[in-house]
C-alpha cells in the first residue's frame, strides 16, 4: 500500500503538475537537492555506547541507542558467515502516540510499505533488513565491520542496534532513521581490551573511557553508511521527498552511499526501490524506472551525498565527547 | 492458426483498430494485457441508413485478447467482479427499515468464485411511489434476488437496486418454509397453505 | 524373460548384486564446490509451467536448477469485511514469501522472519505497477509463493576460518554477497514465476514483469591489495549467479531487477554491494545492465510458460478462434 496521505486526488494532480514542470516547484520551494534541515545530536544516552538523536520537521524524530556486549564465539575455530551476521542486531520500533502503535504494520518511508498492505503484523522488520543491509554491504571490498567486532580468539562484541521512532507519520523518511543510525555508529565506542588478544579466557577491559576505541576509525573508510531517498516526478528528481512528494511521485529509490575518501567521494553500497503513491500521474503512464531515469536518480544522490555525509560526520565529531 | 500473445505484446497501432476488451493503449500502439487469442471483429454497421457514410467515415474493427478456458465454470469467473450495471443474482442475509443487505453470488449469468456484499436502500427497491416502499413488504432473509448495481458503493457494500419490472423477487419462501410462486408484481402465493405474502416480485420471464 | 511368478514368500533380493555406498572420508579434505561449466553471461535452465493448482485462480511452478518455488495467486476478491480500509478504487495487492521450514539446511519455522517479509515487500514493488488495478476496485489479489527448495547459505564453503591466536580474523574464505546472491536468485524467480502465475490467473497487466539477478566479481587479489577493486578492468559479470563464486574471484556487488521487457522499465530494483563512482554510474550501468540482460532471458522463458497452457486448452477445447469475420492473424510488431 503505498503510504496514505491525507491529500485528494485533486491536491495530488496538482502537485504533480507542479512537479514535473522545469524547472519544479516544490510545494516548500526547495531546489529539487535541497535536504531539509534537522538536528542532530549524539552521545547523550549515558548507558549506550553509542547514541543520535534526529529530528526532522515534517517527519519526526527517531533516537537510536548502540549496545555492544560482550558474547562468546559460537563456535571456537570458525564462525560461519550466518553467524557472523548474528553479530550485529538491528530493531525498529515505532514508540506509540503517532499514527500507528508499534507493529501496526506500518512501512518505514516505504522501504517495508508492502508489508503494510497484507494487513498482518509486519512490525518493521522491513526496515530493520535494510538498515543491516546498508551496514553489511560496506564490507563488500574486502573490509568488513564485522571484522571489527573480533575481540580475541574466541570472543567478539555483539552489537545491538535499537531504533526508536516516536513519529506523528506513518510513513517517516528513510533519510531520519538512517541519518540517526549513521550518527550513532559514529559515536559508538568500545572499551579498550587490557587482556592479551591470543587467550581464550574472558577478556577484560579499562574503565578509561579516555582511551576506548572508535568503532568507526574517524580518519579510515568506508564510514558508515547513509542512505538517501530520491523520487522522480516527470523527468525531475527530488531529493529528500517529503510524504506529500512520495505520493504523488512515479518513482522513487533509496540509495544508501558509504564515503570513501575524505574529498567527500561516496561509494554506493546498495540501492532498493522505494514504494511511491503514483498519486498526480497518468494512467498507464510509468510503471517502472527507465535506465536513463535511474542514471539521473543515483547520480543526484551521489552528488549530493557526499556533502551531506561529511557534514553528518563532522557535526558527530564535534559534538563528540572527547572534541 | 491461431496466434497467441502475452502482456505487453504491441498488437498495431491505435489508428488502425478500436481497442476492446483484454488490450491496453501505451506509446500510441495498442497493447495486449492478457495471455490469449486476438479477436478482431469488423464493426457492425450500427447505423443502418447508409452503407456510403459508413465507408466515408471508415471504422476500424474493434481489437481485443480473450484467455480461453478449458471448461465454463469457476475459471471463467476467476476474475469476475460486479460493475455497475450488471445484473446481478443475491441472496437477502439482513434487513432492516432503511436497506436490505444482500450477498451477490451471480454477476451476469456467471457464478463467482466468492460472495460479494450489497445493499438494496429503501429508495431503491421500486421505480415509482418510493416513499412509500416499506422493506419489510419487499424482501425477507433468504429471498434470491435479480437486482442491477447501481454504484460501487463504500468500501464493503455494493449499492443495488431493484427499481424495474424485471428486477426484484424471483425465489422466496413463505414465513412457514414453502416454496411461494409469484402472483402480481407485489404478491407471492405459498403453494402449500396458500397465505399470500408481500414482496417486490420479479417480473417472471 | 521367464514368466516365473515372483517368490512371495522370501525376502527376494535384487536380480543383480548390490554395491554399499561409499562415502568419502572427511580426512581426504574438504570436498571441492563444484563449479558450473556455464559461461557468465548465460542464465541457467528455467522450467516453468502454469496452472498446476486447481483450486486457485492461477498458478506456476518454476524451478532453476536447485530452487523450487511455486506460486498462487488468489482473487480478485472481494475485501475482508471486517477491514478498517476505506474505499479502494484499485485492487489491492498483497504478496506473501515464506521458505518451507526444509527449503534450507538451517530448518526455518513457520512464522515468516524479517528476510521472507523483505522479499515479500520486494515482490510486491515488483509487481504491483504492472498490474492494471484499476480494473478491479474494490477488491483484492493476492500472491503466495513458498519455496520449496533454495540454494543453500550454510555449508562448507561459506565458512569462516578463524585461525588461533592471531587478533585479526584471517579469511579463508570471506564471501559476504553470498546470502544477497542466495536471496537474489530466489526473488528474480518468485518475480518471474508470480508474472506466470497473474498472466495464468487472467489477471491484466500492463507487461509481465521478469527477474533478473547479476553479481559483479574481482580477482580475490585485488581485495586485498591497496586498491580494493576499483579498478574497472578486471571485473567479471555474472548472470544468474550460482551460490558457488567463479575460482578465484570475490564478489562485489549484486543486483536484482524486476524488469518490463516491453516497456524498457525497471519496476524493482535492489543493489547491495560496493558499487564505486569514480567515473558516475557507470559501474552501477554495467551491472544493471547485465542483470537487464539476465531478466530478458528470463523473459522468453517466461512468454513460452504463460503460451504453453493457453494452447493447451484451445488445442484441448478444439475452439477455433472466436472471430466474426476475415483473417484474424495480426501482424506482431513486437
Amino acid at each position: 500500500m503505498p503510504p496514505p496521505t491525507p491529500l485528494s486526488p485533486p491536491e495530488l494532480s496538482y502537485l504533480y503538475a507542479s512537479l514535473s514542470l522545469s524547472p519544479p516547484i516544490r510545494l516548500d520551494l526547495r531546489t529539487p537537492t535541497q535536504f531539509r534541515p534537522l538536528v542532530a545530536e549524539c552521545s547523550f544516552l549515558p548507558h549506550c555506547n553509542g547514541s543520535a538523536r534526529v529530528c526532522m520537521a515534517e517527519a519526526g524524530e527517531c533516537i537510536v541507542g548502540i549496545k555492544a556486549e560482550l558474547e562468546k564465539d559460537a563456535t571456537t575455530k570458525y564462525a560461519t558467515v550466518i553467524e557472523r551476521e548474528k553479530w550485529i542486531e538491528v530493531s525498529v520500533e515505532v514508540a506509540g502516540g503517532g499514527v500507528s502503535g508499534p507493529g501496526s504494520g506500518v512501512g518505514i518511508g516505504g522501504i517495508s510499505g508492502a508489508g503494510g498492505a497484507t494487513g498482518r503484523d509486519e512490525g518493521d522488520g522491513g526496515a530493520a533488513v535494510w538498515l543491516k543491509e546498508g551496514l553489511l554491504a560496506g564490507g563488500a571490498g574486502g573490509w568488513s565491520i564485522l571484522d571489527r567486532l573480533v575481540i580475541s580468539s574466541g570472543w567478539h562484541w555483539k552489537i545491538y542496534i535499537d531504533v526508536l521512532l516516536l513519529t506523528p507519520t506513518s510513513h517517516p523518511s528513510p533519510l531520519l532513521i538512517s541519518a540517526a543510525v549513521n550518527m550513532a555508529l559514529d559515536s559508538t565506542y568500545l572499551p579498550k581490551l587490557t587482556s592479551p588478544h591470543d587467550v581464550d579466557d574472558i577478556p577484560t577491559f579499562s574503565d578509561d573511557w579516555a582511551i576506548s576505541a572508535p568503532l568507526y576509525e574517524p580518519t579510515t573508510f568506508p564510514r558508515p553508511p547513509m542512505s538517501l531517498p530520491v523520487v522522480a516526478v516527470g523527468d525531475n528528481v527530488f531529493l529528500d521527498p517529503s510524504v506529500a512528494e512520495v505520493a504523488a511521485a512515479e518513482a522513487g529509490l533509496v540509495v544508501t552511499l558509504s564515503l570513501s575518501d575524505s574529498q567527500g567521494n561516496c561509494d554506493i553500497v546498495g540501492i532498493r526501490s522505494m514504494e511511491v503513491g503514483r498519486g498526480g500521474g497518468k494512467e498507464g503512464d510509468r510503471k517502472g524506472i527507465n535506465r536513463t531515469l535511474l542514471r539521473q536518480m543515483v547520480n543526484a544522490c551521489v552528488k549530493e551525498a557526499g556533502e551531506v555525509i561529511k557534514g553528518l560526520g563532522e557535526t558527530t565529531h564535534k559534538q563528540m565527547f572527547r572534541a | 492458426m491461431t496466434s497467441l500473445v502475452v502482456p505487453g505484446q504491441p498488437l498495431g497501432p491505435v489508428s488502425a483498430y478500436i481497442p476492446g476488451p483484454g488490450v491496453h493503449i501505451f506509446n500510441g500502439q495498442i497493447v495486449a494485457s492478457l495471455v490469449g487469442q486476438v479477436v478482431t471483429s469488423p464493426q457492425t454497421s450500427s447505423t443502418p441508413s447508409s452503407a456510403a457514410t459508413a465507408a466515408a467515415t471508415k471504422i476500424p474493427p474493434t481489437i481485443s485478447v480473450q484467455k480461453p478456458v478449458l471448461t465454463t465454470d469457476e475459471e471463467t469467473n476467476a476474475t469476475l467482479l460486479p460493475e455497475v450495471s450488471s445484473t446481478v443474482l443475491c441472496r437477502i442475509t439482513r434487513i432492516n427499515a432503511r436497506q436490505a443487505t444482500a450477498s451477490i453470488f451471480v454477476v451476469n449469468n456467471h457464478i463467482c468464485g466468492d460472495e460479494f456484499q450489497g445493499v438494496i436502500r429503501v429508495q431503491d427497491v421500486r421505480l415509482t411511489e418510493v416513499d412509500k416502499v416499506k422493506i419489510f413488504n419487499s424482501f425477507r432473509p433468504g429471498d434470491i434476488v435479480r437486482a442491477r448495481v447501481i454504484s460501487l458503493g463504500d468500501q464493503s457494500n455494493y449499492y443495488l437496486s431493484t427499481a424495474s419490472n424485471e428486477l426484484g423477487v424471483i425465489m422466496a419462501d413463505s414465513e412457514m418454509g414453502d416454496p411461494m410462486y409469484p402472483i402480481n408484481w407485489k404478491e407471492m402465493k405459498s403453494t402449500r397453505t396458500g397465505v399470500v405474502e408481500e414482496r417486490k416480485v420479479a417480473k417472471p420471464f | 524373460m521367464a514368466a516365473k511368478a515372483p517368490d512371495r514368500r522370501r525376502n527376494n533380493p535384487p536380480s543383480h548384486g548390490t554395491t554399499p555406498p561409499v562415502f568419502l572420508s572427511s580426512s581426504s579434505g574438504p570436498v571441492k564446490p563444484k563449479q558450473s561449466s556455464r559461461p557468465p553471461d548465460e542464465i541457467r535452465k528455467i522450467f516453468l509451467r502454469t496452472g498446476l493448482i486447481s483450486s486457485v485462480t492461477g498458478s506456476s511452478f518454476l524451478e532453476i536448477a536447485p530452487l523450487k518455488l511455486s506460486v498462487s495467486v488468489l482473487g480478485p476478491r472481494p475485501l475482508p469485511r471486517t477491514s478498517s480500509t476505506p474505499f479502494a478504487a484499485q485492487a489491492i495487492l498483497t504478496t506473501e514469501v515464506k521458505f518451507a521450514p526444509f527449503a534450507s539446511t538451517v530448518r526455518r519455522g513457520y512464522i515468516r522472519d524479517s528476510s521472507e517479509r523483505d522479499l515479500g515487500s520486494r515482490l510486491y514493488q515488483a509487481l504491483v505497477g504492472a498490474i492494471r488495478r484499476e480494473l478491479y476496485p474494490k477488491s483484492r489479489i493476492e500472491v503466495v509463493v513458498t519455496i520449496l527448495d533454495s540454494e543453500d547459505e550454510g555449508d562448507d564453503v561459506n565458512t569462516v576460518y578463524i585461525e588461533e591466536g592471531k587478533t585479526t580474523v584471517e579469511t579463508k574464505f570471506w564471501d559476504a554477497g553470498r546470502s544477497e546472491r542466495a536471496l537474489g536468485v530466489v526473488l528474480a524467480g518468485c518475480i518471474t514465476a508470480a508474472s506466470a502465475a497473474l498472466a495464468d490467473a487472467g489477471i491484466e497487466m500492463f507487461d509481465m514483469v521478469s527477474g533478473g539477478v547479476a553479481t559483479s566479481f574481482v580477482d580475490e587479489v585485488s581485495l586485498k591489495g591497496k586498491d580494493r577493486g576499483d579498478a574497472v578492468s578486471n571485473k567479471l559479470y555474472v548472470r544468474d549467479p550460482a551460490i558457488v563464486p567463479p575460482e578465484g574471484k570475490a564478489p562485489l556487488a549484486t543486483c536484482v531487477l524486476g524488469y518490463m521487457a516491453a516497456r524498457d522499465e525497471i519496476s524493482e530494483l535492489w543493489i547491495s554491494g560496493k558499487v564505486g563512482t569514480k567515473n558516475g554510474t557507470a559501474e552501477m550501468d554495467e551491472l544493471v545492465d547485465e542483470a537487464i540482460a539476465a531478466a530478458r532471458s528470463a523473459r522468453g522463458v517466461l512468454n513460452e510458460a504463460s503460451k504453453e497452457r493457453v494452447k493447451f486448452i484451445v488445442d484441448k477445447s478444439g475452439t477455433a478462434p472466436p472471430t466474426e469475420g476475415g483473417t484474424t492473424d495480426v501482424e506482431m510488431s513486437g
